[in-house]
């Protein structure tokens, strides 16, 4: 991801999206690409998802230093729409099975 | 090109030239989304484009067949998106005079700006995190201008929105505490 104006301050760590409902057969990943920026990626998290600022720029760095992040878990279907949503805004993401 | 608070709205302010380039590379963007529908392997597999390929990634991970069947479902649907999104953004253009943005027409721009810095990226050989692309020719240079020209541009509207919701969030305050305020006064 690209950072042109400042590092998002990580105020506190919570683990909305990858920990709920662990049994959930499919996931909404998105992975790291060099062109979206930081920023943008938080807002679409936040407006999106709906998740609170800390967790949607939790979940933007780890895309940024680990390369994915786990958006979202729950039924096929839905992790499918999600992954189109994050297509129209131009993040790079796939559904996928969870690994048992 | 500059994206200013109007009170609770965003206005975008932008000259001739600005407008001009902008509206080049939308044009292209849209010709080149379009093309796809004329792909006689549109809806089944990853475009050859690298630039299609990122706009259309493939949208499930580690089973071919299963991506290739919602491909089928769902990209004419996403390329369909794409379009009205830079026509949106090409609408607002058009306007002499600062242009009001509806919360619509803010997506549509953050969308837009995004895709056209994908393709560009893409032509520009950008591909991972600290690449700085092909500068071999003066339209690579070109190129370079534009894709960071968009960036902060998107990066400014950015900051504007958020400034706009901190206003929008401390006037919803205000009302709900000056009904407070009322109901407190009928009691």
């Amino acid at each position: 991801m690209a950072n042109i104006v400042e590092e998002p301050r990580l105020e506190e760590s919570l683990d909305f999206g990858t920990t709920s409902s662990l049994d959930a057969p499919w996931r909404t990943i998105v992975w790291n690409d060099p062109v979206n920026l930081m920023q943008y990626v938080t807002r679409v998290f936040q407006s999106y998802f709906g998740y609170p600022r800390p967790v949607a720029e939790r979940l933007m760095l780890q895309v940024h230093e680990e390369g994915r992040a786990v958006v979202a878990t729950g039924p096929r279907e839905e992790m499918e729409r999600h992954t189109e949503a994050m297509h129209e805004h131009g993040l790079w993401a796939t559904a996928s099975r969870s690994e048992p | 090109m500059r994206f200013q608070m109007d009170g609770e709205r965003i206005v975008l302010v932008t000259d001739a030239d600005e407008q001009q380039v902008l509206g080049g590379l939308i044009s292209e963007f849209t010709a080149l989304a379009a093309s796809r529908r004329e792909d006689p392997t549109r809806g089944e597999k990853l475009p050859k484009d690298p630039a299609l390929a990122r706009l259309l990634p493939d949208p499930v991970h580690g089973d071919p067949e299963a991506a290739a069947e919602l491909r089928f479902l769902t990209e004419a649907s996403l390329i369909t998106h794409k379009l009205a999104n830079a026509e949106q953004v090409r609408a607002s253009l058009g306007t002499d005079g600062p242009a009001p943005l509806s919360d619509d027409a803010e997506l549509a721009w953050l969308k837009t700006l995004t895709d056209l810095r994908l393709v560009l990226a893409a032509r520009l050989g950008i591909e991972a995190d600290g690449d700085t692309g092909r500068d071999a020719s003066e339209a690579d240079r070109w190129m370079q201008a534009a894709y960071h020209w968009l960036g902060a541009a998107q990066s400014q509207l950015l900051d504007v929105m958020e400034l706009r919701d901190a206003r929008r969030a401390s006037a919803g305050t205000r009302e709900s505490g000056q009904t407070g305020k009322t109901g407190e006064a009928a009691k």
